[in-house]
């Protein structure tokens, strides 16, 4: 009996594993985006942020073959404009597959400026700007910001080195990379790299 | 037998608990930081889950570039046991109707040649929708992917998502019927089985798609086509093994029950209806989401 006990109690864990795999059907990864942010400063405090999406080689590829219609391996400005209308703009739906808070509250992206694409090393990489002004003081801001696809379809992580600033010479800057269970998504599965962003004026 | 479910235990719960063994030093600081719980244990094994599929994904695309350049029969095998892993992989996370295979073998009695073939047929109708879906797009529509998958998708999800439902009613009324009647449901189970594995699978897998395209655009299909055989065997051994312990963990239950005052063929009825509820459930669930 002691071993039937042993066994029931492995295959216990394998069930409940399994089932705890499982419970929200059709939605694995099946694209990867690696992704960069670059604060953008300016005399006043923060300006926005410059978002860098990087896709895996295979979707890439896809991509290429739907898009660059007349197979120069760039993208013209054609060519974008498609790419931008048919399979980015609606992410408008998933504030573009961002959250941000500032001092703790939602900013919501409701607009993205100056968004290019290009391939590099045989992948796509996106590139746009989210504007978003917020005044620096002599108290700390604080600015909490990660890039998700809430439906999992897609594998979203912060790129090795993928935190850089523009123009922050006139501030006081701290920056830590911290997993915040609270922001956790994907029917709570998925606890992401939260890039936390305290900033201030020099005194 | 042992040997089996040391194998089963390993595969499952060192993905699930084991640090990332491609970026070691970076994790171990990120996860540090992660409370213990559930979620934190999720997070650890998706993202290792994760990072294995996308470095195996990668040395096949780049593989695949060298086979454009040297024809080889050694880079074709590599490739193809590449794919076979990294199907075996994907299936591990979630999708591709877990939950409905173990609540179905958890609820009937059945056995192992029956669950191989249950994975078998579900995983190569999920993959015959992904080519279905990459000719509809190329040959019949001449549109994007980008464009047209995600139409395909939903309306392909809303047939299986009704057809689970529909198949969950179907049994619940057969195992009440059983019940009533005292009757063993082995008859025509095997066609039941086959019936429910078909309708799960019926949604196209999108990763599939994507790598089918990728090797379209490199103009080799028919390697393609090889590699999607052997992802589609990878992940249907996966789901065998998801059926195969649901099967040893239901029969272990019986065993113990067996010895004490419990109904076993009661038990097995009511596990039955059970199974067949949380099927209606979860497909009801489902078919919600598409909306």
């Amino acid at each position: 009996m002691p071993i039937l006990k042993i066994q029931l109690h492995k295959l216990t864990i394998i069930i409940f594993s399994l089932l705890f795999f499982s419970y929200s059907v059709f939605a694995h990864p099946h694209t990867f985006m690696k992704y960069k942010i670059n604060y953008l400063f300016d005399a006043e405090g923060l300006s926005g942020f410059k978002v860098t999406w990087e896709f895996d080689d295979m979707f890439s590829m896809v991509m290429l073959q739907d898009y660059d219609i007349n197979k120069d391996r760039t993208f013209s400005k054609d060519e974008t404009a498609l790419i931008k209308k048919e399979a980015f703009d609606h992410l408008i739906e998933y504030n573009y597959f961002s959250k941000i808070l500032i001092n703790g509250q939602i900013f919501n992206v409701n607009v993205i400026n100056d968004f290019s694409i290009k391939l590099a090393n045989e992948v796509i990489v996106y590139k746009f700007t989210i504007p978003c002004h917020v005044k620096a003081l002599s108290s700390p801001k604080k600015i909490e910001m990660f890039a998700y696809d809430p439906s999992y379809f897609i594998d979203v992580s912060m790129q090795d080195q993928g935190i850089s600033y523009s123009n922050h010479d006139n501030f006081e800057i701290n920056h830590s990379i911290k997993n915040i269970p609270g922001y956790a998504y994907y029917h709570k599965q998925i606890i992401p790299n939260v890039s936390v962003l305290n900033f201030r004026k020099k005194s | 037998m042992k040997k089996i479910l040391l194998f089963i235990i390993i595969l499952f719960l060192s993905v699930c608990f084991s640090a990332n063994p491609f970026n070691a030093e970076k994790e171990q600081n990120n996860d540090a930081e992660i409370k213990k719980g559930i979620a934190s244990y999720s997070t650890v094994a998706l993202r290792n889950l994760s990072q294995m599929q996308l470095k195996l994904r990668n040395r096949i695309s780049r593989l695949t570039r060298k086979i454009k350049k040297e024809k080889s029969v050694k880079l074709i095998g590599t490739i193809i046991l590449i794919a076979f892993f990294y199907g075996l992989i994907h299936a591990i996370g979630p999708g591709h109707g877990k939950t409905i295979t173990a609540t179905y073998f958890l609820s009937r009695s059945s056995n192992i040649r029956t669950s191989i073939l249950f994975a078998n047929a579900l995983t190569f109708m999920h993959s015959i929708s992904a080519i279905f879906v990459v000719f509809t797009v190329n040959v019949i529509l001449r549109s994007t992917y980008s464009k047209s998958f995600a139409g395909i998708e939903t309306i392909s999800k809303k047939i299986s998502y009704i057809l689970i439902i529909l198949i969950g009613i179907y049994i619940l009324v057969k195992s009440i019927l059983n019940l009533i009647n005292h009757k063993d449901r082995k008859e025509q189970a095997l066609r039941e089985d086959l019936r429910t594995s078909l309708a799960i699978g019926l949604i196209p897998c999108p990763g599939t798609t994507i790598i089918l395209l990728f090797f379209m655009s490199l103009k080799l299909f028919w390697l393609g086509m090889l590699v999607i055989l052997f992802l589609t065997l990878g992940m249907a051994v996966t789901l065998s093994v998801v059926g195969i312990v649901s099967i040893l963990f239901r029969e272990r239950i019986l065993n113990i029950l067996e010895g004490t005052k419990f109904n076993i063929e009661l038990t097995s009825h009511i596990l039955e209806i059970i199974g067949a509820a949380f099927i209606i459930i979860l497909g009801t669930l489902l078919f919600l989401t598409v909306f």
